[in-house]
Protein backbone atom coordinates (compact mmCIF):
# COMPACT_ATOMS: atom_id res chain seq x y z
CA UNK A 1 0.00 0.00 0.00
CA UNK A 2 1.27 3.44 -0.56
CA UNK A 3 0.89 6.56 1.71
CA UNK A 4 0.95 10.29 1.12
CA UNK A 5 3.72 11.97 3.30
CA UNK A 6 3.68 15.14 4.49
CA UNK A 7 6.89 15.68 6.70
CA UNK A 8 9.58 16.48 4.34
CA UNK A 9 11.86 14.73 6.92
CA UNK A 10 9.99 11.53 7.01
CA UNK A 11 10.01 11.98 2.66
CA UNK A 12 13.70 12.47 2.89
CA UNK A 13 14.32 9.39 5.02
CA UNK A 14 12.83 7.22 2.74
CA UNK A 15 14.58 8.73 -0.20
CA UNK A 16 17.96 8.23 1.44
CA UNK A 17 17.25 4.72 2.46
CA UNK A 18 15.12 3.19 -0.32
CA UNK A 19 14.37 5.32 -3.29
CA UNK A 20 12.75 3.07 -5.53
CA UNK A 21 9.48 2.97 -3.20
CA UNK A 22 9.13 7.05 -3.63
CA UNK A 23 6.69 7.31 -6.66
CA UNK A 24 5.90 10.77 -6.94
CA UNK A 25 6.99 14.29 -4.70
CA UNK A 26 4.36 17.37 -5.08
CA UNK A 27 5.47 20.38 -4.29
CA UNK A 28 3.45 23.54 -3.51
CA UNK A 29 3.56 26.26 -5.53
CA UNK A 30 6.38 29.12 -5.38
CA UNK A 31 9.75 28.13 -3.88
CA UNK A 32 9.99 25.14 -1.94
CA UNK A 33 10.79 25.41 2.29
CA UNK A 34 14.87 24.59 2.51
CA UNK A 35 13.61 21.12 3.52
CA UNK A 36 11.46 20.63 0.63
CA UNK A 37 14.00 21.59 -1.86
CA UNK A 38 16.78 19.59 -0.29
CA UNK A 39 14.01 16.08 -0.79
CA UNK A 40 13.20 17.72 -4.64
CA UNK A 41 16.73 17.66 -5.67
CA UNK A 42 17.20 13.84 -3.97
CA UNK A 43 13.98 12.68 -6.29
CA UNK A 44 15.62 14.37 -8.88
CA UNK A 45 19.25 12.47 -8.77
CA UNK A 46 16.90 9.14 -8.51
CA UNK A 47 14.39 10.30 -11.51
CA UNK A 48 11.59 10.68 -9.77
CA UNK A 49 8.77 13.07 -10.60
CA UNK A 50 8.67 15.92 -9.08
CA UNK A 51 5.34 17.72 -9.60
CA UNK A 52 4.31 21.24 -8.86
CA UNK A 53 0.32 21.72 -8.28
CA UNK A 54 -0.52 25.02 -10.41
CA UNK A 55 -3.35 25.22 -7.98
CA UNK A 56 -3.16 27.94 -5.39
CA UNK A 57 -2.85 27.08 -1.71
CA UNK A 58 -6.23 26.87 0.12
CA UNK A 59 -6.41 29.77 1.97
CA UNK A 60 -10.04 29.94 3.86
CA UNK A 61 -10.31 30.91 6.57
CA UNK A 62 -11.77 27.35 8.14
CA UNK A 63 -8.29 26.06 6.84
CA UNK A 64 -6.26 28.42 8.70
CA UNK A 65 -4.42 26.95 12.05
CA UNK A 66 -5.33 23.34 11.56
CA UNK A 67 -1.75 22.09 9.77
CA UNK A 68 0.49 24.62 8.17
CA UNK A 69 1.25 21.38 5.84
CA UNK A 70 -2.43 20.98 4.34
CA UNK A 71 -2.58 21.76 0.85
CA UNK A 72 1.28 21.88 0.90
CA UNK A 73 4.05 19.67 -0.97
CA UNK A 74 3.57 15.77 -0.08
CA UNK A 75 4.99 12.67 -1.51
CA UNK A 76 3.34 9.24 -2.71
CA UNK A 77 6.12 6.26 -0.77
CA UNK A 78 5.11 2.63 -0.62
CA UNK A 79 5.09 1.54 2.94
CA UNK A 80 8.58 0.16 4.33
CA UNK A 81 8.23 -3.63 4.39
CA UNK A 82 8.35 -5.29 8.05
CA UNK A 83 10.68 -7.78 8.97
CA UNK A 84 9.52 -11.22 10.65
CA UNK A 85 10.38 -11.46 14.44
CA UNK A 86 13.28 -13.66 14.04
CA UNK A 87 14.93 -11.29 11.61
CA UNK A 88 15.46 -8.88 15.00
CA UNK A 89 16.85 -11.19 16.83
CA UNK A 90 19.61 -13.04 14.65
CA UNK A 91 22.84 -13.27 15.92
CA UNK A 92 24.42 -10.69 14.06
CA UNK A 93 21.79 -8.57 15.64
CA UNK A 94 22.86 -9.84 19.08
CA UNK A 95 26.54 -9.80 18.65
CA UNK A 96 26.66 -6.78 21.23
CA UNK A 97 24.51 -5.55 23.61
CA UNK A 98 21.53 -3.72 22.99
CA UNK A 99 18.10 -2.46 23.11
CA UNK A 100 14.50 -3.98 21.17
CA UNK A 101 11.36 -2.61 22.04
CA UNK A 102 7.89 -4.56 22.01
CA UNK A 103 4.65 -1.98 21.71
CA UNK A 104 1.52 -4.20 23.36
CA UNK A 105 -1.31 -2.28 21.68
CA UNK A 106 -0.61 1.07 21.73
CA UNK A 107 -3.46 2.66 20.04
CA UNK A 108 -2.05 6.57 19.38
CA UNK A 109 -0.26 7.13 16.44
CA UNK A 110 1.49 9.92 17.68
CA UNK A 111 3.24 7.98 20.31
CA UNK A 112 4.16 5.01 18.14
CA UNK A 113 5.42 7.76 15.79
CA UNK A 114 7.41 9.70 18.72
CA UNK A 115 8.52 6.21 19.80
CA UNK A 116 10.02 5.36 16.44
CA UNK A 117 11.64 8.52 15.97
CA UNK A 118 13.24 8.38 20.13
CA UNK A 119 14.44 4.81 18.71
CA UNK A 120 16.72 6.36 15.82
CA UNK A 121 17.83 8.60 18.14
CA UNK A 122 18.91 6.13 20.40
CA UNK A 123 20.33 3.36 18.20
CA UNK A 124 16.97 0.95 19.42
CA UNK A 125 18.42 -2.60 17.59
CA UNK A 126 14.06 -3.16 16.93
CA UNK A 127 10.85 -2.51 17.14
CA UNK A 128 8.31 -5.24 17.63
CA UNK A 129 4.34 -4.48 17.25
CA UNK A 130 0.95 -6.41 17.95
CA UNK A 131 -1.35 -6.15 15.59
CA UNK A 132 -4.60 -6.04 16.67
CA UNK A 133 -6.39 -3.18 18.45
CA UNK A 134 -2.67 -1.17 17.81
CA UNK A 135 -2.31 2.01 15.69
CA UNK A 136 -1.63 0.23 12.35
CA UNK A 137 1.45 2.12 10.84
CA UNK A 138 -0.29 4.90 8.77
CA UNK A 139 1.00 8.42 7.32
CA UNK A 140 0.37 9.91 10.42
CA UNK A 141 2.85 7.44 12.32
CA UNK A 142 5.27 8.16 9.67
CA UNK A 143 5.29 11.67 9.67
CA UNK A 144 5.10 12.15 13.56
CA UNK A 145 8.81 9.69 13.64
CA UNK A 146 9.86 12.32 11.10
CA UNK A 147 12.24 9.39 9.43
CA UNK A 148 12.27 7.36 12.32
CA UNK A 149 10.53 4.51 10.94
CA UNK A 150 12.95 3.98 7.94
CA UNK A 151 15.99 3.88 10.12
CA UNK A 152 14.92 0.98 13.25
CA UNK A 153 13.62 -2.31 11.79
CA UNK A 154 10.40 -3.84 12.61
CA UNK A 155 8.31 -6.44 12.68
CA UNK A 156 4.26 -7.02 13.69
CA UNK A 157 3.83 -10.13 15.38
CA UNK A 158 -0.20 -11.89 16.83
CA UNK A 159 1.28 -11.46 20.43
CA UNK A 160 3.97 -10.80 22.32
CA UNK A 161 4.50 -14.61 23.45
CA UNK A 162 6.71 -15.94 20.91
CA UNK A 163 8.41 -12.72 21.05
CA UNK A 164 9.64 -12.55 24.64
CA UNK A 165 10.79 -16.66 24.01
CA UNK A 166 13.18 -15.89 21.06
CA UNK A 167 14.51 -12.62 22.26
CA UNK A 168 15.22 -15.01 26.12
CA UNK A 169 17.03 -17.56 24.15
CA UNK A 170 19.26 -15.37 23.04
CA UNK A 171 19.79 -13.66 26.09
CA UNK A 172 17.74 -10.56 26.38
CA UNK A 173 16.43 -9.56 29.61
CA UNK A 174 12.96 -8.89 29.38
CA UNK A 175 11.79 -5.64 30.76
CA UNK A 176 8.13 -4.60 31.40
CA UNK A 177 7.15 -1.22 32.12
CA UNK A 178 4.47 -0.79 34.50
CA UNK A 179 3.30 1.92 37.04
CA UNK A 180 2.65 -0.31 39.63
CA UNK A 181 6.22 -1.84 39.65
CA UNK A 182 8.79 -1.19 42.59
CA UNK A 183 12.24 -1.15 41.00
CA UNK A 184 13.16 2.41 39.16
CA UNK A 185 15.31 2.46 35.81
CA UNK A 186 17.80 4.05 37.83
CA UNK A 187 18.86 0.21 39.25
CA UNK A 188 18.65 -1.40 36.06
CA UNK A 189 22.26 -3.11 34.97
CA UNK A 190 23.22 -1.83 31.77
CA UNK A 191 26.07 -4.98 31.21
CA UNK A 192 23.15 -7.07 29.25
CA UNK A 193 21.01 -6.37 26.23
CA UNK A 194 16.90 -5.95 27.46
CA UNK A 195 13.98 -5.80 25.62
CA UNK A 196 11.44 -3.01 26.86
CA UNK A 197 7.88 -4.00 26.77
CA UNK A 198 5.52 -0.66 26.77
CA UNK A 199 1.63 -1.72 27.18
CA UNK A 200 -1.71 0.51 25.94
CA UNK A 201 -2.06 4.00 27.57
CA UNK A 202 -4.92 2.94 29.58
CA UNK A 203 -4.50 -0.52 31.13
CA UNK A 204 -0.61 -0.58 30.52
CA UNK A 205 0.42 -4.70 30.09
CA UNK A 206 -1.77 -7.18 29.48
CA UNK A 207 -1.73 -9.60 32.45
CA UNK A 208 -0.09 -12.53 30.87
CA UNK A 209 2.21 -10.49 29.42
CA UNK A 210 3.60 -9.10 32.87
CA UNK A 211 3.97 -12.40 33.96
CA UNK A 212 6.00 -13.62 31.18
CA UNK A 213 8.42 -10.59 31.99
CA UNK A 214 11.72 -10.83 33.60
CA UNK A 215 11.74 -7.77 35.56
CA UNK A 216 9.06 -5.26 36.07
CA UNK A 217 9.99 -1.32 36.14
CA UNK A 218 8.93 2.37 36.67
CA UNK A 219 10.93 5.61 36.12
CA UNK A 220 9.93 6.96 39.79
CA UNK A 221 10.40 4.12 42.13
CA UNK A 222 7.68 4.05 45.20
CA UNK A 223 6.39 7.59 43.50
CA UNK A 224 2.45 8.14 43.56
CA UNK A 225 0.45 6.42 40.76
CA UNK A 226 0.76 8.95 38.54
CA UNK A 227 2.64 8.56 34.84
CA UNK A 228 4.15 10.49 31.92
CA UNK A 229 2.71 10.03 28.33
CA UNK A 230 4.13 6.87 27.05
CA UNK A 231 6.48 8.37 24.63
CA UNK A 232 7.86 10.30 26.52
CA UNK A 233 8.26 7.73 29.43
CA UNK A 234 9.38 5.49 26.29
CA UNK A 235 11.99 8.43 25.22
CA UNK A 236 13.44 8.88 29.07
CA UNK A 237 14.00 4.65 29.37
CA UNK A 238 15.57 4.98 26.08
CA UNK A 239 17.97 7.94 27.49
CA UNK A 240 18.64 5.71 30.12
CA UNK A 241 19.21 2.04 28.81
CA UNK A 242 21.31 3.30 25.92
CA UNK A 243 23.52 4.79 28.17
CA UNK A 244 26.78 2.72 28.03
CA UNK A 245 30.38 3.84 28.69
CA UNK B 1 -25.88 43.30 10.49
CA UNK B 2 -25.74 42.38 14.23
CA UNK B 3 -23.64 44.02 16.65
CA UNK B 4 -21.69 41.14 17.96
CA UNK B 5 -20.17 42.63 20.93
CA UNK B 6 -23.42 43.74 22.21
CA UNK B 7 -24.98 40.01 21.41
CA UNK B 8 -22.09 38.26 23.24
CA UNK B 9 -22.52 40.72 26.22
CA UNK B 10 -25.20 38.35 27.73
CA UNK B 11 -23.22 35.77 27.83
CA UNK B 12 -20.21 34.40 29.91
CA UNK B 13 -16.78 34.43 28.02
CA UNK B 14 -15.61 31.43 26.91
CA UNK B 15 -12.53 29.06 26.36
CA UNK B 16 -11.56 30.23 21.99
CA UNK B 17 -14.57 30.44 20.46
CA UNK B 18 -18.13 28.40 20.58
CA UNK B 19 -16.99 25.08 18.87
CA UNK B 20 -13.66 24.81 21.09
CA UNK B 21 -14.28 25.76 24.15
CA UNK B 22 -15.23 22.16 24.86
CA UNK B 23 -13.10 19.43 26.90
CA UNK B 24 -13.77 16.08 27.06
CA UNK B 25 -13.19 12.71 28.40
CA UNK B 26 -13.85 11.33 31.86
CA UNK B 27 -10.22 11.75 33.67
CA UNK B 28 -9.82 15.28 31.80
CA UNK B 29 -13.05 16.87 32.98
CA UNK B 30 -13.22 14.91 36.60
CA UNK B 31 -9.56 16.11 37.37
CA UNK B 32 -10.49 19.78 36.11
CA UNK B 33 -13.76 19.34 38.20
CA UNK B 34 -11.83 18.16 40.96
CA UNK B 35 -8.97 20.87 40.89
CA UNK B 36 -11.42 23.95 40.76
CA UNK B 37 -9.36 26.03 39.07
CA UNK B 38 -10.39 26.23 35.77
CA UNK B 39 -13.92 27.55 35.76
CA UNK B 40 -16.59 25.05 34.23
CA UNK B 41 -19.65 27.13 32.65
CA UNK B 42 -21.85 23.90 32.42
CA UNK B 43 -21.09 20.25 32.62
CA UNK B 44 -22.85 17.27 30.37
CA UNK B 45 -22.94 13.64 31.52
CA UNK B 46 -23.73 10.68 29.00
CA UNK B 47 -25.05 7.32 29.61
CA UNK B 48 -21.89 6.23 29.36
CA UNK B 49 -20.28 7.66 32.42
CA UNK B 50 -20.98 5.00 35.48
CA UNK B 51 -22.96 5.56 38.41
CA UNK B 52 -19.75 5.93 40.95
CA UNK B 53 -18.22 8.99 38.88
CA UNK B 54 -21.61 10.22 37.60
CA UNK B 55 -22.19 10.36 41.50
CA UNK B 56 -18.88 12.41 41.99
CA UNK B 57 -19.22 14.83 39.05
CA UNK B 58 -22.86 16.03 40.38
CA UNK B 59 -21.68 16.21 43.77
CA UNK B 60 -18.71 18.02 42.79
CA UNK B 61 -20.91 20.35 39.91
CA UNK B 62 -23.32 21.40 42.92
CA UNK B 63 -20.42 22.52 45.13
CA UNK B 64 -19.04 24.75 42.99
CA UNK B 65 -22.33 26.14 41.51
CA UNK B 66 -22.00 24.48 38.09
CA UNK B 67 -25.05 23.46 36.11
CA UNK B 68 -25.24 19.95 35.27
CA UNK B 69 -26.88 18.22 32.47
CA UNK B 70 -27.79 14.69 31.52
CA UNK B 71 -28.29 13.86 28.03
CA UNK B 72 -27.70 10.85 25.85
CA UNK B 73 -24.58 9.99 24.20
CA UNK B 74 -25.51 10.76 20.75
CA UNK B 75 -26.65 14.49 21.97
CA UNK B 76 -23.24 15.00 24.04
CA UNK B 77 -21.64 13.62 20.64
CA UNK B 78 -22.69 16.78 18.68
CA UNK B 79 -22.54 19.32 22.14
CA UNK B 80 -18.49 18.62 22.14
CA UNK B 81 -17.78 17.61 18.83
CA UNK B 82 -16.02 14.32 19.54
CA UNK B 83 -17.28 10.78 19.64
CA UNK B 84 -14.29 10.18 22.48
CA UNK B 85 -16.22 11.70 25.07
CA UNK B 86 -16.39 8.67 27.69
CA UNK B 87 -19.76 10.37 29.06
CA UNK B 88 -18.26 13.24 30.26
CA UNK B 89 -17.82 17.15 28.80
CA UNK B 90 -17.38 20.09 29.98
CA UNK B 91 -17.86 23.95 28.46
CA UNK B 92 -14.63 25.80 29.84
CA UNK B 93 -14.62 29.27 30.60
CA UNK B 94 -11.21 31.16 29.40
CA UNK B 95 -7.91 29.43 31.18
CA UNK B 96 -6.79 31.33 34.38
CA UNK B 97 -3.06 31.59 33.35
CA UNK B 98 -1.23 33.58 36.67
CA UNK B 99 0.80 36.71 35.70
CA UNK B 100 4.66 36.10 36.11
CA UNK B 101 4.52 38.09 39.19
CA UNK B 102 2.37 35.40 40.67
CA UNK B 103 4.10 32.40 39.83
CA UNK B 104 7.25 33.80 40.88
CA UNK B 105 5.67 35.26 44.32
CA UNK B 106 5.13 31.54 45.78
CA UNK B 107 8.23 29.54 44.52
CA UNK B 108 10.72 27.47 47.10
CA UNK B 109 14.35 28.69 47.24
CA UNK B 110 15.22 25.48 44.55
CA UNK B 111 12.56 26.23 42.49
CA UNK B 112 12.38 24.62 38.88
CA UNK B 113 10.98 25.95 35.53
CA UNK B 114 10.08 25.66 32.24
CA UNK B 115 9.37 28.71 29.29
CA UNK B 116 8.32 27.36 26.15
CA UNK B 117 9.12 29.58 23.26
CA UNK B 118 6.55 29.54 20.61
CA UNK B 119 5.76 25.69 21.17
CA UNK B 120 3.04 25.61 18.28
CA UNK B 121 1.59 22.09 18.42
CA UNK B 122 -1.18 21.07 20.94
CA UNK B 123 0.13 17.40 21.68
CA UNK B 124 3.73 18.18 22.54
CA UNK B 125 2.44 21.43 24.93
CA UNK B 126 0.22 18.92 27.07
CA UNK B 127 2.92 16.06 26.66
CA UNK B 128 5.38 18.60 28.41
CA UNK B 129 2.67 19.99 30.94
CA UNK B 130 2.14 16.37 31.77
CA UNK B 131 5.93 15.62 31.70
CA UNK B 132 6.48 18.97 34.14
CA UNK B 133 3.59 18.30 36.85
CA UNK B 134 4.54 14.41 37.15
CA UNK B 135 8.14 15.21 37.86
CA UNK B 136 7.56 18.19 40.13
CA UNK B 137 8.52 21.16 38.16
CA UNK B 138 7.24 24.26 39.64
CA UNK B 139 5.99 26.21 36.77
CA UNK B 140 5.24 26.46 33.60
CA UNK B 141 5.75 30.07 31.63
CA UNK B 142 4.48 31.17 27.90
CA UNK B 143 4.46 33.42 25.52
CA UNK B 144 1.47 35.34 24.13
CA UNK B 145 2.55 35.23 20.14
CA UNK B 146 2.87 32.04 18.02
CA UNK B 147 2.04 30.08 20.74
CA UNK B 148 -0.50 27.23 21.34
CA UNK B 149 -2.85 28.12 24.07
CA UNK B 150 -4.02 25.95 26.93
CA UNK B 151 -7.07 24.52 24.66
CA UNK B 152 -9.15 21.17 24.51
CA UNK B 153 -6.21 19.48 22.68
CA UNK B 154 -3.73 20.36 25.11
CA UNK B 155 -5.92 19.75 28.63
CA UNK B 156 -6.65 16.39 26.53
CA UNK B 157 -3.03 15.49 25.80
CA UNK B 158 -2.25 16.54 29.21
CA UNK B 159 -4.36 14.10 30.48
CA UNK B 160 -6.06 17.03 32.80
CA UNK B 161 -2.20 18.35 34.30
CA UNK B 162 -3.15 21.67 33.06
CA UNK B 163 -4.92 21.99 36.66
CA UNK B 164 -1.91 21.26 38.60
CA UNK B 165 0.77 22.98 37.55
CA UNK B 166 1.42 26.81 37.71
CA UNK B 167 1.25 28.04 33.91
CA UNK B 168 1.78 31.72 33.39
CA UNK B 169 1.57 33.89 30.26
CA UNK B 170 3.45 36.60 29.58
CA UNK B 171 3.79 39.40 26.30
CA UNK B 172 7.73 39.60 26.92
CA UNK B 173 9.50 36.62 27.36
CA UNK B 174 12.81 37.69 27.10
CA UNK B 175 11.75 40.60 29.92
CA UNK B 176 10.58 37.43 31.71
CA UNK B 177 14.06 35.57 31.32
CA UNK B 178 15.87 38.60 32.29
CA UNK B 179 13.94 38.67 35.40
CA UNK B 180 14.61 35.03 36.28
CA UNK B 181 18.60 35.72 35.97
CA UNK B 182 18.30 38.75 38.60
CA UNK B 183 16.83 36.26 40.87
CA UNK B 184 19.93 34.22 40.79
CA UNK B 185 17.97 31.58 38.18
CA UNK B 186 20.31 29.06 36.00
CA UNK B 187 19.13 29.30 32.55
CA UNK B 188 19.39 26.43 30.76
CA UNK B 189 18.39 26.04 26.75
CA UNK B 190 17.43 22.45 25.08
CA UNK B 191 18.98 22.97 21.62
CA UNK B 192 20.21 20.93 18.83
CA UNK B 193 23.13 23.07 19.04
CA UNK B 194 24.54 22.25 22.03
CA UNK B 195 27.64 22.78 24.14
CA UNK B 196 26.94 21.39 27.26
CA UNK B 197 26.06 16.99 27.94
CA UNK B 198 22.74 17.19 29.66
CA UNK B 199 24.61 14.43 32.65
CA UNK B 200 27.42 16.75 33.48
CA UNK B 201 25.29 19.56 34.43
CA UNK B 202 24.56 20.80 37.76
CA UNK B 203 20.45 21.27 38.14
CA UNK B 204 20.51 21.29 42.20
CA UNK B 205 20.41 25.21 41.72
CA UNK B 206 17.38 27.18 40.69
CA UNK B 207 16.92 26.62 37.18
CA UNK B 208 15.12 27.44 34.03
CA UNK B 209 14.79 25.48 31.07
CA UNK B 210 13.86 27.01 27.62
CA UNK B 211 12.10 24.86 25.50
CA UNK B 212 11.57 25.89 21.61
CA UNK B 213 9.63 25.99 18.53
CA UNK B 214 9.53 22.51 16.91
CA UNK B 215 11.08 23.50 13.56
CA UNK B 216 12.91 26.87 14.06
CA UNK B 217 14.59 26.00 17.92
CA UNK B 218 14.86 28.87 20.61
CA UNK B 219 15.06 32.77 19.13
CA UNK B 220 18.46 34.24 19.48
CA UNK B 221 17.66 36.83 22.30
CA UNK B 222 16.77 34.08 24.24
CA UNK B 223 19.28 31.70 23.38
CA UNK B 224 21.83 34.31 24.09
CA UNK B 225 20.56 34.91 27.71
CA UNK B 226 21.42 30.65 28.34
CA UNK B 227 24.01 29.98 30.50
CA UNK B 228 24.42 27.22 28.19
CA UNK B 229 22.93 24.89 26.16
CA UNK B 230 22.30 21.39 26.70
CA UNK B 231 22.97 17.98 24.40
CA UNK B 232 21.17 14.72 25.00
CA UNK B 233 23.93 11.95 24.10
CA UNK B 234 22.74 10.32 20.95
CA UNK B 235 23.74 6.67 20.89
CA UNK B 236 21.50 6.14 17.30
CA UNK B 237 23.06 7.02 14.01
CA UNK B 238 20.73 9.27 12.65
CA UNK B 239 17.97 11.35 13.97
CA UNK B 240 16.42 13.63 16.25
CA UNK B 241 14.43 13.96 19.41
CA UNK B 242 10.97 15.40 19.10
CA UNK B 243 10.05 18.36 21.60
CA UNK B 244 8.21 16.66 24.07
CA UNK B 245 10.31 13.98 24.37
CA UNK B 246 14.26 15.84 24.85
CA UNK B 247 12.21 18.05 27.51
CA UNK B 248 10.67 14.91 28.85
CA UNK B 249 14.47 13.60 29.47
CA UNK B 250 15.53 16.76 30.74
CA UNK B 251 13.23 16.98 33.42
CA UNK B 252 13.32 13.75 34.57
CA UNK B 253 17.84 14.49 34.70
CA UNK B 254 16.82 17.91 36.61
CA UNK B 255 14.41 16.02 39.00
CA UNK B 256 16.96 13.04 39.89
CA UNK B 257 19.47 15.11 40.86
CA UNK B 258 17.05 16.37 43.65
CA UNK B 259 15.85 12.63 44.78
CA UNK B 260 13.08 11.34 42.63
CA UNK B 261 10.62 10.99 44.95
CA UNK B 262 7.71 13.68 43.86
CA UNK B 263 4.89 14.73 46.17
CA UNK B 264 1.61 13.41 44.85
Amino acid sequence: MSLILRNPHSVEAALRTRPADVFEVRLAPGAPSPRWAVVAELAHQHEIPVRTSLAAPDRRPSNQGKSERVGAASATVQERNDLLVDELFTPEMTETPGLWLALEQLQDPHNVGAIFRTSSFFGVKGIVLTRERSAPLSATVYDVASGGLEYVPFAIVPSLSRTILLAREVGISILGTSEHAERGVESVPLDRSHLLIFGNEEQGLRRVTQENCDELCRLIPHGPIQSLNVSVAAGVLMSKLTARS
Amino acid sequence: MVDSSRRRSSRRDVLTNHNRCWIWGRNVVLETLRAGRWPIIELLIGDRADDVLWDEAVRLAKQHGIGAIAMDDATLTKACHSGEHQGMAARMAPFPYATVEQLLGGLPADAMLVVLDRLQDPFNFGAIVRSASTLGLNGIVIGQKEQVEVNSLVARSSAGAVNHIAIASTDDLVQTVDTLRERGYQIVAASEKADSPLYETDFRQPTVAIIGNEGRGIRPELLARCDRSLSIPMSGAVGSLNAAVAAGILFYEMRRQRGLKVEG
